[in-house]
């Protein structure tokens, strides 16, 4: 039984969101600073199958990243994940992330914010044919220095395609947010613990008044993970992030 | 020195237009066929005189009596030879259009235990009475009996719904599915090893599925119960959000198990009656929706202390059930829908045997069947319903078990008649998703050792 939940669960990540945490700081990277992350990403799915009655399962990932700072404004990277449970179910992924500095904070001058885009391609599956999703996802990345760590906070809308075997595409929106603190505990390395919740209205078994309460899915994703930068090259985060004042360390 | 150039965007752009043609393109075609049942088969010829004692009655009464007697749940009595031979040109129709009596597999694609279709002699004999004098002949010169099909051996329980219910369709639709709790008054673990349904209304019960509900969910679906102020709770998707549902059963027409299975029945266990009500009769005429009548159907088991333990799987693709991933257009005469399948989520790896399979659709379905894809590529036909009839879901019981390895990948196909000609109570046909029809497969099985 505990197998068919897991089961359930890789179902439901289908028609939830990809995963959507490893973006990084909501400040772009330095141009040429690169930065490497890694994290398990256990995730509770769930999906409105029945009037007030959600079906859930959970989930999970093992998920990497590479991103790379191109100029004082736009960070572009990658991310890939995958996941694998003999007899129940498994995923496999992949992102290309781009991330524009809307505003870049300097020390104590409030938050730095940046509009990113993730296009990504995932392919959860039971045993049998694959499923295929695209999403691409707009998130907006709100962070705050801490000193030498880093708050943020992530609204972002999402529109994803799925498609399968013997089934017609479905397209369907999503919304969500992510909270998010990077810990700069060693030189070069954060720990990047963040949480993402995201919601998609999509309808389930549809006709009839109550066709109506039977819509919705969501995905509440947590990221327990790290990441690396290139150990202090000019213009990394690291090294160009405003040494804390007594002032502003909480 | 700056960094080796970073990817480029226009580089993946390609790429992501080719994972976008596949997502919108990748319902693929179904696996290949044709499927056996397409094959038409000219019945034998018949040499001599046929007479309705010595020829015909043994067959009607084997394979039509359970249904076609007196006071059964079937219009017409054939007890008799008057009875018959009166009705004789309906009971040419529908005995050569097969859709009488109503076992749909067709018998190219499988053996079936106890199947109750008519052989190509049986339906040569009948045709041949109802085509000629239809002669009564000597009733000495009638055989023994044949031996009956189906039907439970002896009776150890029956489970009653609580009270009547009287169906409310939405404003609209046709079909209301309503599950039941029913208690299990068991003080110890027994098994079910069969089971019947007493249809309180035939008129108004199109098929039922039989869940068994553990001890520690009996509560849960106890409440479910109780919330909904009317008798027993909306469960169109299934059973709800509850763990550890197991389908005893899925069938009007009940019976023993095969083999001497049975399901293990743990004390303080529910029994879950999933009625799908609909108001259109099987003649095609639909019931007021304002007094379409009541029901109030029972449940016959036999029990055993001791049985082989069998467990039951439900396939289909579950994303169907989400969007328009299940999308008929209105007017389309063949809209398929099929799922390729490993069972292992519910083998854990394990090579099983197939003992019956229960196919499931609903009133616009015209086609369903089921196959095994080997590893090494062949395919086994295992159910193949070319002509899909609303009314008349069954399980199919397997004349032997079909061994399932692990890596085994099984193929289930449904086609739907969404045209005008194919709408039950007339209408013109809508476009519909998962919910108005369905498509499905359960699958009583039991575990081998590798």
């Amino acid at each position: 039984m505990i197998s068919r939940r897991l089961g359930l669960g890789a179902m439901l990540c289908l028609v939830s969101c990809v995963p959507q945490t490893g973006l990084g700081r909501a400040k772009p990277l330095a141009p040429g600073a690169l930065r490497v992350g890694a994290a398990l990403v256990p995730s509770f799915e769930s999906a409105m199958l029945q009037p007030e009655q959600p079906v859930t399962g959970p989930w999970a990932r093992l998920l990497v990243g590479v991103h790379a700072g191109v100029s004082e404004r736009l960070e572009v990277g990658g991310r890939a994940w995958a996941f694998t449970l003999p007899t129940v179910g498994s995923e496999l992924g992949a992102a290309l992330d781009a991330k524009l500095a809307l505003r870049r904070a300097v020390e104590g001058d409030g938050p730095s914010v940046s509009v990113a885009l993730s296009l990504a391609y995932d392919q959860p599956r039971l045993p049998g044919a694959p499923w295929h999703v695209l999403a691409a996802t707009l998130p907006l990345l709100v962070g705050w220095d801490l000193g030498e760590h880093h708050l943020l906070v992530g609204p972002r809308v999402a529109l994803q395609g799925a498609g399968g075997y013997g089934m017609e595409p479905i397209v369907f929106p999503g919304f969500g947010a992510s909270v998010g603190f990077f810990g700069h505990v060693a030189e070069g390395f954060d720990l990047a613990p963040e949480v993402v919740l995201m919601w998609a209205p999509i309808p389930f078994g549809g006709e009839g008044p109550l066709a109506s309460s039977r819509v919705g899915a969501s995905s509440l994703q947590l990221a327990l993970g790290g990441a690396w930068d290139d150990g202090g090259k000019p213009g990394s985060p690291v090294r160009a992030a405003p040494q804390p004042s007594r002032n502003t360390v909480p | 020195m700056r960094r080796p150039a970073l990817p480029r965007l226009a580089l993946p752009l390609p790429l992501l237009a080719a994972v976008v043609a596949v997502i919108f393109s990748c319902k693929g075609a179904p696996d290949e066929g044709p499927w056996c049942g397409d094959a038409q088969v000219t019945p034998p010829p018949v040499a001599g005189v046929v007479t309705w004692h010595r020829d015909v009655a043994p067959t009607v009464a084997q394979k039509c009596g359970r249904c076609h007697e007196t006071g059964g749940i079937a219009p017409h009595s054939f007890a008799s030879y008057d009875e018959a031979a009166s009705l004789a040109p309906l009971l040419r129709k529908v005995v050569a259009e097969r859709s009488m009596p109503p076992f749909l597999a067709a018998s190219c694609c499988s053996e079936y235990a106890h199947g109750y279709s008519l052989t190509e002699a049986e339906l040569a004999t009948l045709l041949a009475w109802t085509d000629g004098e239809k002669l009564e002949g000597d009733p000495g010169s009638a055989p023994p009996p044949k031996p009956a099909l189906g039907g439970l051996s002896r009776v150890d329980l029956v489970a009653e719904m609580p009270e009547a219910y009287t169906p409310a369709p939405d404003a609209g639709s046709t079909d209301d599915l309503r599950c039941f709790v029913l208690d299990v008054p068991f003080e110890r673990a027994v098994y079910v090893t069969g089971l019947e349904p007493l249809v309180g209304n035939r008129e108004l019960v199109h098929h039922l599925v039989v869940g068994l509900v553990g001890p520690e969910q009996a509560s849960a679906v106890a409440a479910l119960d109780a919330k909904d102020p009317r008798p027993g709770f909306d469960c169109r998707g299934g059973f709800g959000d509850l763990d550890d549902v197991r389908v005893l059963g899925g069938s009007l027409l009940g019976g023993d198990f095969r083999r001497d299975l049975g399901v293990r029945v743990e004390p303080g266990s529910k029994l879950v009656l999933n009625l799908h009500y609909s108001t259109v009769k099987t003649s095609g005429v639909i019931l007021p929706s304002s007094s379409p009548g009541s029901d109030r159907t029972a449940l016959a088991m036999r029990t055993s202390d001791t049985a082989r333990e069998a467990k039951v799987m439900a396939i289909f693709n579950p994303l169907w059930i989400a969007g328009s991933a299940f999308e008929v257009d209105a007017g389309d005469p063949d809209a398929a829908f099929f799922y390729r399948f490993v069972p292992e989520l519910f083998t854990q790896g394990k090579p099983i045997a197939l003992e019956n399979v229960t196919p499931h659709m609903h009133d616009l379905g015209r086609r369903i069947g089921l196959k095994v894809r080997r590893a090494d590529g062949t395919r086994s036909c295992l159910l193949d319903i070319p002509r899909w009839e609303f009314g008349w879901e069954q399980p199919y019981w397997f004349a032997e078990p079909k061994r399932i390895e692990p890596d085994d990948e099984l193929y289930l196909e449904c086609r739907y008649d969404n045209s005008a000609a194919n709408q039950l109570g007339g209408g013109a046909p809508r476009e519909f998703v998962w919910g108005r029809d369905m498509c499905a497969a359960f699958l009583l099985y039991t575990e081998l050792e590798p």
